[in-house]
């Protein structure tokens, strides 16, 4: 099990701006470009033991700290 | 047949609509397609056979997939448990492999007819160096109308297909109207299999109100078109031909005309087949939002020819990053640089890539190479400066709340993008280079080349209507919608006047040479 204080950290990593809430909106705001979203998911995909494929590049997967949450735990899962 | 041609706009359109409208609503699709294919075959003769290949590996491909898939899920239930993990593994080797073997095909078809003999002077050029080495020439090939539009369609639509975002379509012809589709046949925009085959299959019933919307967009976009870029083509194609002859202010207003020209063609042109889609009741994507609000270079593209963005980051950009070669780039950076070079250099590498083929896009050439290398290093060197900034000036975050801030940040956006636009338009990578010296040289003569005081008051005129309006559609005005509430007079009144302001400020007849659209040609 993951935190989303772990989601959060690594978002911060990638803008040092942001410090949003778990359900704060990323993506449609626009706090989130796609190339922010790119180097979140390389992150992810280092420091968690999941592979994000093309397949989970979808608006609703990095909506929020929390879906993002719920995305690598689905996927840890498979 | 030109979008802005009598003949298209008069009795194409006319009796398309018409054969459309009196058609039974199964074979609405037919006229669709029957419109779309003489409009294809008129304006490009033997070559619509490109396309009609196209459709056919792209169905062939779909239909392959499809079968696939179902095989997976009527089979895999039935199979012992032990096997099913690696028949799944067969079937998605196999859709795979089908999958790439239709993107090759489509890219192959692109690059054999667009690419090849720029890629044979690059490589005779490095061999020139080699003593004896042989000078290759290959045979230049016509390019067919719409080659860069309709395979990156076709392949969305197989990559869709294999991603499961869109089902196959089961009839040939489906695909062929799909990719020929005369509104977005010519210049985009790029629309999706899965978006807009609802509407284009089983289209809406003829509707006052799609006529009308439609009408009212064709004639903006005509406005726009005929009014202000052909009037602007005049002098931006003397300061760019002559370039040699001209410095300063003059070079600065060509370039700045030609900013104006290039977004009321490619936004009118889009207008005006946006529009002729509304007709039919249909929406195809939409390719501008207001881009000259934009605060950086990068917000600048995802709000101009948005669906090129959008189709290079999705089939590009992203599976690129995720791609095995980049995976190995990532674990090297993290093991002999650190975290934070494993999530941006590869990233860096992508954006780099994509912004090559960006400007490749446009056309085989250095200078398209430059011009979207120009935007890679905009983009690249502004994330390199932001934490410097950020310590340099700590209250930047805050400033960027600003007003003022976020004009500042508009205006160089704009600056920037006059400066892209430059090396676009320039006639090779050596002029453009000389026209940004000759900027700095004061000009002394005229400024009214090869237009005069009347021309240049109507394209002042005409760029600020066109600001405003982009102004109110910004501050969230719906103005058509708005516009179709007010009394019938009124109403009538704003249609007649557009329609007079095309016919009398419009730039044709013989003072004029009306340019072809610049975008038809990539």
């Amino acid at each position: 099990m993951h935190t989303i204080d772990e989601i959060i950290d690594l978002i911060r990593e990638i803008n040092p701006l942001l410090n949003p809430k778990p359900e704060e909106e990323l993506i449609k705001s626009g706090k989130l470009t796609s190339v922010d979203v790119m180097s979140l998911v390389l992150a992810l995909n280092g420091n968690f033991d999941i592979e994000i494929t093309p397949l989970d590049l979808k608006e609703e997967n990095f909506r929020t700290p929390q879906a993002i949450l719920d995305m690598v735990e689905r996927l840890e899962e498979e | 047949m030109s979008y802005n041609s009598f003949i298209y706009l008069f009795p194409f359109l006319s009796v398309s609509w018409l054969l459309w409208a009196l058609a039974p609503q199964k074979w609405r699709p037919g006229v669709l397609l029957g419109a779309s294919l003489v409009f294809y075959y008129a304006s490009t003769q033997r070559y619509i056979v490109y396309i009609l290949l196209a459709a056919a590996v792209a169905w062939g491909i779909g239909l392959l997939l499809e079968r696939l898939n179902d095989l997976q899920a009527q089979t895999r239930p039935l199979l012992p448990a032990a096997e099913r993990k690696s028949f799944k593994k067969q079937v998605a080797a196999l859709k795979k492999m089908t999958v790439t073997g239709g993107v090759v095909t489509m890219a192959g078809i692109l690059l054999f007819v667009k690419y090849l003999p720029f890629g044979a002077r690059v490589l005779s050029q490095l061999l020139e160096t080699l003593p004896g080495a042989p000078v290759l020439t290959v045979p230049s090939f016509v390019q067919p109308m719409g080659l860069s539009f309709f395979t990156l369609m076709a392949i969305s639509y197989m990559v869709d297909v294999y991603r499961g975002t869109c089902k196959a379509a089961g009839r040939y012809w489906q695909v062929l109207l799909f990719l020929s589709f005369w509104p977005h046949a010519v210049e985009g925009p790029f629309d999706r299999y899965g978006a807009l085959s609802p509407s284009l299959l089983d289209p809406p019933r003829p509707a006052y109100r799609d006529l009308t919307f439609g009408i009212q967009r064709i004639v903006w976009g005509l406005f726009k078109k005929m009014v202000i870029a052909d009037r602007a083509n005049m002098y931006v194609k003397a300061v760019f031909d002559d370039w040699t002859q001209y410095s300063g202010a003059a070079t600065a207003l060509g370039v700045l005309l030609y900013t104006l020209q290039l977004y009321a063609e490619f936004s009118g042109c889009m207008d005006i087949v946006c529009g002729s889609a509304e007709l039919f009741g249909i929406h195809p994507a939409e390719n501008f939002r207001q881009p000259f609000f934009s605060a950086t270079v990068g917000e600048f593209w995802r709000r101009w020819h948005i669906t090129l963005g959008a189709w290079l980051r999705e089939y590009v950009f992203q599976p690129l990053i995720l791609s095995k070669p980049m995976q190995v780039f990532t674990s090297f950076c993290r093991e002999k640089v650190g975290p934070t070079a494993a999530r941006q250099w590869p990233v860096w590498a992508g954006l780099g890539i994509t912004w090559a083929l960006i400007g490749l896009w446009h056309g085989a050439g250095w200078l398209y190479l430059l011009y979207g290398l120009y935007y890679f290093a905009l983009q690249w060197l502004g994330e390199l400066a932001e934490p410097a900034l950020i310590r340099l000036a700590p209250g930047l975050p805050g400033w960027r709340k600003t007003r003022p801030y976020k004009l500042f940040q508009v205006l160089r956006t704009f600056l920037l993008v006059n400066l892209g636009m430059l090396i676009f338009r320039a006639n090779g990578v050596w002029a453009a280079l000389d026209m940004l010296r000759r900027l700095t040289i004061p000009y002394e003569g005229s400024l009214l080349i090869k237009v005069d005081a009347r021309d240049m008051a109507v394209l002042a005129a005409g760029a600020l209507v066109l600001f405003l309006v982009d102004w109110l559609h910004h501050r969230g005005h719906q103005l058509r919608a708005e516009l179709s509430a007010r009394p019938l007079p009124l109403r009538w009144a704003v249609y007649i006047g557009a329609v007079l302001a095309v016919m009398i400020f419009g730039a044709y007849g013989d003072n004029y040479d009306p340019a072809a659209f610049i975008y038809a040609q990539f």
